[in-house]
């Protein structure tokens, strides 16, 4: 618009229409709607749109869907209270075969010399690093991505098909193989294969 | 602000009362289910998603600032959730070409649709829906929720500039589609 036969920019219509211009420039396209018929259609033809968004009527929500929210929220508290307990679980999982696996090995005739205090250390930290990354994986999983249909199942547990395993169980079962796969690398490493060979 | 009342509610929510969202899901699940009606044009989809959107709203929280109206808050995240629902259902081709017939099932409204709206408003819905997400969500914000230019770039996460040639270029196609049908 910076001629006077210039029209008024599209993006400038509309920044009038929604009231974000400067004074100044609502005088100049006041001034210029009062000459410019093509810019007065355009500008009504904006303005017509706003009008019917304007009454546009809300439609009716006939059901009260507050019922179906708060119950999906319950069904969630429950797996956050499961999850805490399957973190204790699994801490007791671990401390059993902790306590079982270092005097076994103590004990055993074919590995007493790969045990000594160095390695029962490491073994345990490496043992408890293990517990804390697939607990804090429990978390994420449970907590983050919302495994819905492990959370069913979790709640439905009665109504699982005969033979059907509890994610319980393979929460636990994968907490103990974490533990062996822990025993084996420990086998395996180099630490434990030096203090074996002095 | 949240009138005291609410805050009232929204103190207890942040506490962990479910009983006290419920509340608050029965004095805002109408207009939340609107902004997911006009932005989806199904209401089905509409309704799960006002539910997914209370549900995101109570674990976000904690996010909420109790000295803002609760009402804008709950509807922009109800409005982006129905936009990133729309983008994602475009990338899957399959999805996409189910919802255009849903869509086409909502165009042609039962008796008691016909009810609630009338033929005129009933081409305005059907012209929104004709338009991009990006679009459908920038008229949402601007026109229905009366967020500021600034407000809407924030929302939609995008330059202003961007948002307001999304929101022109709404207005402008609706014009076009609303004159293709008069015609």
């Amino acid at each position: 618009m910076n001629k006077p036969n210039d029209h008024i920019p599209s993006d400038m219509l509309h920044a009038y229409l929604d009231q974000t211009l400067e004074q100044a420039d609502i005088q100049d396209i006041l001034q210029h709607l009062d000459h410019c018929p093509t810019c007065l259609e355009e500008l009504k033809r904006l303005e017509g749109i706003f009008a019917s968004l304007e009454s546009l009527p809300e439609v009716t929500l006939d059901k009260d869907l507050s019922i179906a929210v708060l119950s999906r929220l319950k069904e969630e508290s429950i797996l956050s209270r499961g999850i805490t307990w399957t973190l204790i679980l699994e801490a007791l999982a671990a401390s059993t075969v902790i306590s079982l696996l270092i005097p076994a090995l103590k004990t055993s005739t074919w590995l007493p010399q790969l045990i000594d205090a160095q390695t029962e250390i490491q073994a345990a930290i490496n043992i408890f690093l293990t517990q804390l990354a697939s607990s804090w994986l429990v978390w994420w999983a449970g907590l983050r991505l919302n495994f819905e249909h492990f959370t069913k199942s979790l709640l439905t547990f009665n109504s699982l098909p005969a033979g059907a395993i509890s994610p319980w169980i393979l929460v636990l079962a994968a907490a103990g193989l974490g533990v062996l796969a822990n025993y084996f690398l420990l086998r395996m490493n180099p630490l434990g294969n030096q203090n074996h060979n002095k | 602000m949240a009138v005291s009342g609410e805050q009232a509610l929204f103190k207890k929510v942040k506490k962990g009362d479910l009983d006290a969202f419920g509340a608050i899901i029965h004095d805002y699940q109408s207009s939340v289910f609107n902004v997911c009606y006009r932005i989806l044009g199904n209401r089905q989809e509409a309704e799960d998603l006002t539910q997914e959107a209370f549900l995101r709203a109570y674990r976000q929280i904690s996010k909420y600032d109790l000295n803002r109206p609760f009402g804008p808050w709950m509807r922009t995240l109800a409005a982006n959730l129905c936009y990133n629902h729309l983008k994602r259902a475009r990338l899957n081709r399959v999805a996409l070409e189910d919802e255009r017939d849903q869509y086409q099932d909502d165009l042609q409204p039962g008796p008691e649709k016909v009810l609630q709206i009338n033929q005129e408003n009933q081409a305005l819905y059907g012209a929104i829906w004709q338009l991009p997400e990006s679009q459908r969500l920038a008229l949402e914000l601007r026109h229905f929720q009366g967020l500021t230019y600034q407000e809407m770039a924030e929302a939609m996460k995008l330059p202003l500039n961007t948002v307001r040639s999304h929101l022109f270029r709404a207005r402008h196609k609706l014009a076009a589609l609303l004159e293709e049908k008069d015609e």
